[in-house]
């Protein structure tokens, strides 16, 4: 199964994601949404996300924290980690870069970007925990994946 | 494949469960199967009976269902699931929709705010219409102060066109809907105003660019075939209008600005002609030799600009010149030419005091000042002589050697070139002289002009 995972403390841009990411439910794609830091840690403990979008401004956890022991403290360099943040506060790239965010991208989002961007993540080899999954996985789903991929 | 509200619906375990205690508490077995026949829930060994009824999406029958008699609970159940699903999903994608809108006006008001050329603003906004709406013809029309539209740029989808003459009310209302408040007409043909004209278009939408209550152009969108443009499009086409006519006001007003500066200039430099008429096409010619030099030395094109008033001006501090010494018949003695020497820094007297100019300076006052430090007013070398100053110097002498003076005659182009060769690396700037001797001829006599910034 591939799994991924939302973050953010505002149920509207929760629900945006749900409703763009949606149709992936149809590909073999499990969405987990989490409304704070911690909650969304527990989660990616658990069920080991291939991406996660991260909310950088949340109150107590902030993005940068999560992404932070998602990378360094957890280890999960392969997990592709998407910070959202508010237009205005590009400076913060820096700071994304340093606790090793994959892409940064500000509110609000085009969703066709975000789809086409989940897509091709999950169409990664890796994207899987192990190969047997992935091979199940390409089985059920395997047409999709043959599709644009939007860079 | 992408799957149907019930299949989405049945494969969430909450509502599966609800179905299945339903089913339970009636204490009627059901199974559903979908327009193709494929089970979805429930068992069919347990369904003896044969009563079935539909499940009906948005006017059509997706599913089965059936069972013993009394399911009809049930079927009204999953019924209210279905529906609340696609109600559902039906907002879910509005929402995206405008949230997509959202996310586009502001990446456009982005990219317009930062527009300075009206160019540049048309390009962009006609970029972004033809990104969100289907259009043949996407023309932006822009007004004089009174009100007439002067210039149009259409862009066909193959070709872009830029009208400046004035067109006819005929010859627009054939090519373009121009209406003075935001319209659809999705079909011209049929529209009473329209109708005698054989127009290019069959529908379109128009809508003012209005700035401050006045009408500074219009934005047509049309299409050849009949299309049906809806509300929501003209909502659209007079959000992204409204920045594009504030973008407009901006590049003009900037555009504005930037010609009186000019304007400014040119008056500056026209004050000592005035003062003294040898100056006056003295200066003229130097700047011609200046900007010929700096195509050959291929200075970058920002700098031309500085060049160019540099050169218009660098005279400019003769005003502080007495008139004794500045229109005297003869030789000067050393008390005047002490004073003369004084232009250069006079000049920059005069124009420090217009910020804009600060770049200009440099120009004005070394370019008496020699690379081997032997000149003035502050014995600068080499590199420590800013580069219009170095081109100004040989232009200005040129032209000095090549003019008659009071006091002697001018000298033959072919003496002054190697006039310039004799002081070339010493007093001139080797290379800047290098270049002028290899500018044609033509832009060395100041018969060629490239580009001039018309400020002199």
């Amino acid at each position: 199964m591939v799994k991924i995972l939302i973050v953010d403390d505002e149920p509207f841009i929760r629900q945006l994601l749900q409703l763009t990411l949606e149709v992936l439910e149809d590909e073999g794609v499990e969405l987990f949404f989490a409304a704070a830091g911690d909650e969304g840690l527990e989660i990616i403990k658990k069920e080991v996300p291939c991406m996660i979008f991260l909310d950088v401004m949340m109150p107590k956890m902030n993005g940068f924290e999560v992404c932070r022991r998602v990378k360094e403290e957890l280890g999960m360099t392969n997990t592709f980690v998407v910070l959202l943040t508010a237009k205005g506060q590009e400076f913060d790239k820096e700071k994304g870069r340093e606790v090793g965010a994959d892409r940064y991208m500000t509110k609000p989002f085009n969703p066709d970007e975000i789809l086409a961007l989940a897509r091709e993540v999950a169409a990664r080899p890796d994207a899987f925990p192990d190969t047997a999954q992935r091979i199940a996985h390409e089985e059920a789903y395997g047409e999709n994946y043959s599709a644009t991929i939007v860079g | 494949m992408a799957k149907t509200t019930l299949q989405r619906l049945l494969a969430k375990a909450e509502a599966a469960a609800l179905v299945q205690d339903m089913c339970r508490l009636q204490k009627v077995p059901v199974c559903v199967c979908d327009h193709d026949g494929t089970l979805l829930f429930g068992n069919p060994a347990a369904v003896e009976s044969g009563h079935s009824a539909p499940l009906i999406e948005g006017g059509r029958v997706i599913a089965t269902i059936k069972g013993e008699n009394g399911h009809g609970t049930v079927t009204a159940l999953l019924q209210y699931l279905v529906n609340g699903e696609a109600e559902r999903m039906a907002l879910g994608r509005e929402t995206l929709d405008k949230y997509r809108e959202v996310c586009l006006l502001c990446d456009f008001g982005a990219k317009i705010g930062s527009c300075l050329d009206t160019k540049e603003v048309v390009r962009i906004v006609t970029e972004e219409i033809r990104r969100i709406m289907a259009a043949d013809v996407i023309a932006l029309l822009l007004c004089n102060d009174a009100g007439d539209i002067t210039e149009v740029f259409a862009d066909h989808g193959n070709r872009a066109e830029h009208l400046t003459m004035p067109l006819t009310p005929a010859e627009l209302s054939k090519n373009f809907l121009v209406t003075p408040v935001p319209e659809i007409v999705n079909d011209l043909a049929a529209d009473y105003r329209f109708t005698g004209t054989q127009g290019v278009l069959s529908s379109a939408m128009s809508t003012p660019l209005t700035m401050r209550e006045k009408t500074v152009g219009y934005v047509c969108v049309g299409s050849r075939q009949k299309t049906e443009y809806l509300a929501r499009d003209l909502k659209l086409l007079t959000t992204l209008s409204e920045q594009a006519a504030m973008a407009f006001e901006k590049s003009l007003l900037y555009n504005r600005l930037k010609e009186s500066f000019y304007a400014m200039v040119r008056t500056l430099a026209e004050t000592i002609e005035k003062r003294d008429p040898y100056t006056g096409d003295h200066t003229r010619r130097v700047v011609d030799y200046s900007l010929a030099i700096a195509w050959r030395l291929e200075l970058p094109a920002d700098q031309h600009t500085r060049l160019e008033m540099a050169a218009a001006l660098h005279d400019i501090g003769k005003l502080g010149v007495r008139d004794e010494v500045l229109l005297k018949n003869g030789p000067l003695n050393s008390e005047e030419l002490a004073h003369m020497k004084m232009h250069p820094t006079f000049g920059e007297e005069i124009l420090m005091h217009i910020k804009p100019l600060k770049d200009v300076i440099p120009g004005v006052k070394s370019h008496h000042e020699r690379c081997d430090g032997s000149g003035y007013p502050h014995g600068l070398k080499g590199d420590k002589i800013d580069i219009t100053a170095r081109i100004i110097a040989v232009a200005d002498s040129f032209d000095a050697m090549t003019s008659d003076r009071p006091y002697r005659k001018a000298l033959s182009r072919e003496s002054a070139f190697s006039e310039l060769l004799k002081h070339s690396g010493t007093q001139f700037d080797a290379a800047v002289v290098e270049a002028f001797l290899s500018a044609p001829v033509q832009e060395r006599l100041g018969i060629e002009r490239h580009g001039r910034m018309k400020c002199s």
